[in-house]
């Protein structure tokens, strides 16, 4: 953990300055406490030289030395009302989320209330009440930062209560004392010691504040606050003696601010060694065109070698690996695959939404016969006429606080250039295909109003908003009720019969897959390892992983004396692709060649190709067919 | 005999108020000692309501937890102790379940240590043991859940599970979030564990496969109400509640030609204001709704009908 802090460059940047300080804090009152303090009239506001380096004030005191002299009593003022500030907070907020429900909701409504008056406002109110002094300015300010911290003890403390592992541990019967120290607080500690950081820094603001008005430090004593008041006055003729605290107070709360975000960095596992997340996203395209002639049938999707690479740790992985395929118009295919396979990637391929810093190249990427990686020949606006998507969790695809009816009639007002009344007609119309009951209400209801199955409806709407001749559905029925999910299978198979839109059905269930598609497509590790018509993949399904994928999915009516058959072993990492076939750690048919060579995709039957040494050998390389 | 465990009507309710809710309603449950109970059911049928009732994670509002004979409802102090040790649960997202803070090997000796009074050494032996027993390295346990797969992760929930010596595991979805390949390994897993440890299974699951194949019995629920029970072959094979009958056939099966429903049946309703009646009516192809003679359906709430000693269901028209 320390190492992680010190890992971090600002925590040791942090960690210098706030030694300097601290050091400063310490051993300024004992050297020069009696130097900061001395009256020296015969030198009174006198500008720098080398005795008083930054110049003395008009009682003619050191301004270098008073500034280093009150940094401990600034400092300490600071952390002790930062203390209370946080012990008050977090043990009120703390307390309120454990409350029952009725007295949680007023402890709550309260701390909103206070949470309302600025904080040095209440300082100063509470500064008027007890008195002027150190110890009411310490007290006030620390009242004062009570209520920010309580409603972050609060709400850290609610949202980690609700989770799984919180609930886990109380399964397994650890005490609720425990819970709390092993479990809640080291989860929220992070945050909490931001903020307690963050909170000495402003708590130094308000007790200077205070003592600039003031309330606070009263002479002789001095700090910061006290000081800048008396450089204040005099700002116009020696301006050095306000600057110097200034620079003071600002330097001590950028160093408490970066040491909490080290701190932070420092307990959190999860971080060390990460690399922190891309929030552009950017397609990089490389163009090279392949000329190889296409066949008769109408194409609405070919792709020829599509790879899809990604930077990591210096060198390139590849998540999708030279995969091809083409799609007919009106054509449902399936593309199947575990988590990693690379089946998700390519269908982001197509829609160009793969994020930075990924690149995309292919030898060809066409819809609809025009060329995907040419962003002059395809737009934006190409694009959203002749494709949908359909997402995985239509919740967080669907945006909370619009309408549906705006979410739908939106698209297709850009891009199909319809009028409010037209696009709302059609998004009646798109509604009713997908059986949604009362479309034309409907339009005004909000997302969370519908159940999960009227919300993936209402995504498959939407993406056949400009009845594009293609709709990518990745995973859309994933994490849904059978019962739904039949629902969804049968709205897009309804689709495709009645309308003729071509769908790329893109998930991990291959029961699914099967109901639907006519083809299915099968990924392992970034490749296409069988492409196989429906019928040929239940009855004689080529690839060792493909069997494995079929057998691991205990049927209905099942023996449940006899063990699943299971694949030893799991996908590979994407740094680590074995050589030869990715397959062969986990294949039960390995042989010594599929060690070393990689399998092509070979064509064993109609319609059906694979790509396996053993089951698929296609014809051998190095002796031509004898007929 | 005594079961495993049973649960006699156990009633858990929500919030208070305009806002709430009974989750579960009048629920009630044998698990025969050594057996495995399925429990089925969409998402808000309150399935797993239910398991958290059971192991003390909500509160009954009434009914029984009975663990061996033993009167364990609503437990606190030395009684939550005693449900602890014999009654534990895995979780469905091994993701979110682990404490993130935590390595695998601290988690589970607390697992262990709140369950016997043992020293380090011996600790550390036990969480060699246990993580062995699931078949994870025992060299792993200084690592932290996001260094692990969903599937070994889902190991590391069992083992934790394992280290108070249950009776009794709930396992809640605990196969949804894996890969097809890495659940039959988990599925696999939990058959040789019960075998060993001789544990009786309450599985809960949406996915009736996992169910066929783990459970010898089954429960079927259907907004908070348990609608159909049975020994599973005799119930998937030939279901009494339509609502059983409409969940077979939403399993898409390797094979079988699907045929297009025109009328998409409904979703589940609002658990919160569930209908009228029998609950599943608003849905229900054999009810009002497709046979418009069949009013009672929509007024009378069918009790539970019992067919045989381990059979039952509640339904005004059961399936032949």
């Amino acid at each position: 953990m320390a190492r992680a802090f010190l890992s971090a460059p600002s925590g040791i940047a942090a960690t210098l300055l706030l030694l300097l300080i601290i050091a400063v804090g310490v051993l300024a009152p004992i050297v020069w406490g009696d130097a900061a303090a001395r009256v020296d009239l015969a030198h009174a506001t006198e500008g720098p030289s080398g005795h008083f380096l930054l110049g003395t004030d008009k009682l003619g005191r050191d301004i270098l030395l008073r500034t280093l002299v009150a940094t401990q009593l600034s400092l300490l003022m600071a952390l002790a009302s930062a203390l209370i500030g946080a012990g008050l907070g977090l043990g009120f907020g703390g307390l309120v989320a454990v409350l029952p429900a009725p007295a949680r909701t007023v402890g709550e409504r309260v701390i909103e209330v206070v949470l309302s008056f600025p904080p040095i406002l209440v300082a100063i109110f509470f500064t008027a009440i007890v008195g002027v002094g150190i110890q009411s300015a310490i007290v006030a300010t620390g009242i004062a930062f009570a209520p920010s911290f309580a409603r972050l003890a609060n709400s850290l403390a609610r949202s980690v209560a609700s989770k799984d592992d919180i609930a886990a541990a109380r399964a397994v019967g650890i005490g609720p004392l425990r819970v709390f120290t092993r479990y809640v607080l080291p989860n929220i500690a992070e945050t909490l010691i931001v903020a307690t950081s963050a909170g000495i820094a402003a708590a130094l603001i308000a007790v200077s504040a205070l003592s600039f008005l003031g309330l606070g430090v009263q002479a002789p004593q001095f700090d910061w606050g006290r000081t800048l008041t008396e450089g204040i006055a005099s700002f116009y003729t020696a301006p050095l003696q306000a600057l110097a605290v200034a620079f003071a107070i600002g330097a001590a709360g950028l160093s408490l601010g970066f040491l909490g975000e080290a701190f932070a960095h420092a307990t959190n596992p999860l971080l060390w060694g990460a690399g922190r997340g891309h929030a552009i996203a950017r397609t990089v395209l490389q163009q090279s065109t392949d000329p190889s002639p296409r066949n008769g049938r109408p194409l609405v999707l070919s792709v020829r070698d599509l790879t899809v690479t990604f930077p990591r740790n210096g060198g390139r992985v590849t998540p999708v690996d030279s995969i091809s395929f083409d799609m007919a118009e009106g054509e449902v295919i399936g593309i199947v695959g575990e988590s990693g396979s690379g089946k998700s990637l390519t269908a982001l391929a197509i829609s160009r939404l793969v994020p930075y810093p990924g690149e995309v190249s292919a030898k060809r990427l066409e819809l609809a016969g025009r060329n995907l990686l040419d962003p002059n020949e395809t737009d934006d606006r190409f694009l959203a006429l002749n494709l949908g998507m359909v997402f995985q969790d239509p919740m967080s695809s669907l945006n909370p606080v619009l309408t549906i009816g705006t979410q739908l009639t939106e698209g297709a007002r850009v891009h199909s250039n319809l009028g409010r009344r037209e696009a709302q007609s059609r998004a009646i119309a798109r509604l009713s295909e997908v059986h949604i009951p009362n479309p034309e209400q409907l339009l005004s209801a909000y997302p969370f109003e519908f159940s999960g199955g009227m919300r993936q409806r209402s995504m498959i709407a939407m993406s056949r908003m400009n009845e594009p001749r293609l709709i990518i559905a990745d995973e859309p029925t994933t994490a849904l009720d059978v019962t739904v999910q039949k629902q969804i299978i049968d709205v897009l198979r309804e689709l495709n019969r009645e309308r003729g839109t071509a769908i790329l059905l893109i998930s991990h269930n291959i029961g699914v897959v099967a109901q639907i598609c006519s083809r299915v497509i099968v990924m392992y590790a970034g490749r296409v390892i069988e492409d196989v018509d429906t019928r040929s993949l239940l009855r004689k399904p080529a690839h060792p992983y493909t069997r494995a994928l079929i057998a691991a999915v205990p049927p209905l009516g099942a023996d449940r004396s006899v063990p699943l058959t299971t694949v030893p072993g799991r996908p590979p990492d994407l740094d680590a692709i074995p050589s030869g076939c990715p397959f062969n750690p986990r294949c039960p048919l390995v042989t010594s060649r599929c060690r070393v060579e990689s399998p092509s995709l070979v064509a064993i039957g109609d319609s059906h190709s694979a790509a396996c040494w053993v089951t698929a050998p296609g014809p051998s390389a190095d002796t031509p067919s004898a007929r | 005999m005594t079961a495993a465990l049973e649960l006699r009507d156990l009633t858990v309710r929500y919030g208070y108020g305009s806002s709430a809710m009974t989750a579960v309603d009048s629920a009630s449950l044998t698990l025969p000692e050594g057996g495995t109970v399925g429990l089925v059911g969409e998402s808000g049928s309150g399935k797993s309501s239910l398991a958290r009732a059971v192991i003390g994670l909500v509160r009954a509002a009434s009914g029984r937890v009975v663990v061996a004979g033993d009167d364990l409802t609503n437990p606190i102090g030395a009684r939550r102790r005693r449900l602890t040790g014999r009654v534990q649960m895995v979780f469905q997202d091994p993701y979110s379940s682990l404490n993130p803070r935590m390595t695998v090997g601290d988690a589970i000796f607390e697992a262990v240590r709140v369950h016997r009074a043992i020293g380090r050494t011996a600790g550390h032996a036990e969480v060699a043991h246990l993580m062995n027993r699931v078949g994870l390295e025992s060299s792993a346990a200084d690592r932290f859940p996001h260094q692990f797969s969903g599937g070994q992760r889902q190991r590391v929930a069992i083992a934790r599970a394992l280290a108070a010596r249950p009776r009794v595991l709930i396992a809640d979805e605990v196969t949804s979030a894996l890969d097809v390949s890495v659940q039959a390994n988990v599925l696999n897993l939990l058959k040789a564990l019960q075998r060993e440890l001789s544990l009786s299974y309450l599985v809960i699951s949406h996915d009736l496969s996992v169910v066929n194949f783990m459970c010898e019995r089954v429960a079927v629920m259907y907004l908070g109400r348990i609608v159909e029970a049975g020994m599973t072959d005799e119930v998937f094979s030939a279901p009494s509640h339509p609502y059983t009958r409409l969940l077979l056939d939403s399993v898409p099966e390797l094979g079988s030609e699907p045929e297009l429903s025109h009328s998409v049946a409904a979703d589940i309703p609002d658990p919160r204001r569930p209908p009228p009646g029998c609950r599943f009516h608003t849905r229900c192809p054999v009810g009002p709704m497709a046979d418009p003679e069949r009013t009672r359906c929509r007024v009378d709430d069918p009790g539970w009908v019992a067919a045989g000693a381990e059979r039952g269901a509640a339904c005004h028209y059961p399936l032949a």
